[in-house]
């Protein structure tokens, strides 16, 4: 009798283990959706409802929670983060001001003529010019003058044609909420990286949340952030782009290196 | 009692294995445990990571070997028209081939698919670790000229620096050594200019 019940327990609880794991049919079925990396219409559809309408803005302004994963020559990937407001004015104005973890503080603005990177704790700040517009000088940004510009895949004037051409699957996985706002949650794949985005059903398809996962990269590191406090179009710009150095401000220069430095301290 | 419960008994020994049984199917579809597709819906575990790291040190030749057995599989397979059955006016069973063979391609088309996939990131990889060895090479030139030091390790070196302006430009010689102070992404760092 004892032996019978332990085991009718044993056999009980295995049950209840296989069955929690066993996925559910619809599971399934997006498995084999992602073997094919197949292009889901509804997927892009969703992508070029929040990419129109962030196209079609003059103007438009958001904060972000941010952490990415760092793998460390030991193979340890270790997270970072910060947060992050930005302020777009297009076509030719950005303001971007960032805290990280580690408390270095940084504020960049672009102002049509040049861009403006100042370190406030450090009463230090950096120009370099860059005449044209808001594409152009995110470009010159990030691959010219080595800065980061976490999410600002978002500011492109076009970013349904610059993203789509590439992809190598895209899939709608269903509705989910994200802080609170009914999303489409989407999962996009292009030869460099995944990226899965919650955009915010209804009127306003702003983003949400993001996860790029560098899937080539060892130990596929990752970008998250979660996007908050979306002003379409921007309040309170005035000034906003104009920087003037603090007068004891001493002036710098950007470390533009030959090759890419992302690197530990050599110290 | 005695008999309800091994029968009670019986009865879920069998729905386990059958479960078991559904399982290891299911583990199968997927490629064999996590080789394929059950990698994209990973809730929380390293399903991806796992599969990428077992193509890194997958040999070229075993993707290739399966593909050569998949292109033999589907020459062996024969056609709806070569196909000899009892009953030949069985629309359903028509069907059903049919169907079995629409489902046979897909998986096929599939594998393809994840064995191109394999194949590409087999020589991103390789691409990526030229690009880390020259990387390296190039990381133990750079104390030589170009290194950088963050701002905590230069306030911890303790050195009373002598400041010279040269073009505007301010350095700051410590030790025999110039140094400059620049803007690198986002934050502050000297580097060794000479």
């Amino acid at each position: 009798m004892r032996l019978h019940d332990r085991m009718l327990a044993c056999l009980l609880a295995m049950m209840f283990i296989l069955t929690a794991q066993a996925q559910t049919p619809a599971e399934q079925v997006v498995e084999e959706d992602l073997e094919t990396l197949a292009i889901d219409p509804e997927a892009l559809e969703a992508f070029k409802g929040m990419s129109d309408y962030l196209g079609a803005a003059k103007s438009f302004a958001y904060e972000i929670e941010s952490s990415y994963d760092v793998v460390q020559r030991s193979g340890i990937t270790v997270e970072f983060g910060g947060s992050g407001k930005i302020v777009v004015s297009r076509p030719d104005r950005l303001w971007m001001e960032s805290s990280r973890r580690d408390g270095v503080n940084g504020t960049m603005i672009f102002d049509g003529e040049n861009i403006w990177a100042f370190i406030p704790d450090e009463n230090v700040y950096a120009r370099a010019e860059q005449p044209g517009n808001l594409d152009a000088a995110i470009d010159f940004a990030i691959s010219d003058l080595n800065l980061k510009a976490p999410t600002s895949d978002l500011l492109s004037s076009n970013l349904y044609d610059e993203v789509v051409p590439k992809l190598t699957g895209a899939l709608y996985l269903g509705e989910a909420v994200v802080a609170g706002v009914s999303c489409e949650h989407l999962l996009m794949s292009n030869d460099y990286a995944d990226f899965q985005l919650w955009i915010a059903s209804g009127g306003q398809p702003i983003l949400k949340r993001i996860v790029i996962t560098y899937r080539e990269e060892p130990g596929q590191p990752q970008f998250r952030a979660q996007f908050k406090n979306w002003q379409i179009p921007a309040r309170d710009t005035k000034g906003k782009f104009e920087f003037r150095p603090p007068a004891d401000a001493k002036r710098i220069r950007f470390y533009v290196p030959a090759v890419d430095t992302d690197l530990e301290d050599a110290s | 009692m005695s008999t309800t419960h091994g029968k009670l008994l019986t009865s879920l020994m069998v729905t386990s294995l059958v479960c078991f049984m559904a399982l290891d199917f299911a583990e199968a579809r997927r490629g064999g445990g996590g080789g394929g597709g059950g990698r994209g819906m990973s809730r929380g575990g390293p399903a991806a990571s796992g599969s990428f790291q077992r193509s890194r040190v997958q040999p070229q030749r075993r993707s290739s070997n399966r593909n050569m057995n998949r292109n033999v599989n589907r020459q062996q397979r024969p056609s709806n028209q070569d196909r000899v059955r009892p009953n030949q006016g069985n629309v359903n069973q028509d069907r059903l081939d049919q169907r079995q063979d629409n489902r046979q391609d897909r998986f096929d088309q599939r594998q393809d698919n994840i064995d191109q996939r394999q194949d590409n990131r087999e020589k991103v990889y390789d691409d990526r670790k030229e690009y880390y060895d020259d990387r390296e090479e190039w990381y133990e030139n750079r104390w030589r000229r170009g290194a950088y030091i963050s701002v905590a390790s230069w306030n911890s070196m303790d050195c009373r620096y002598n400041m010279t302006v040269v073009n505007s430009i301010t350095y700051y010689d410590c030790n025999g050594v110039r140094y400059e102070r620049v803007y690198r992404s986002g934050q502050t760092v000297y580097i060794i200019v000479n």
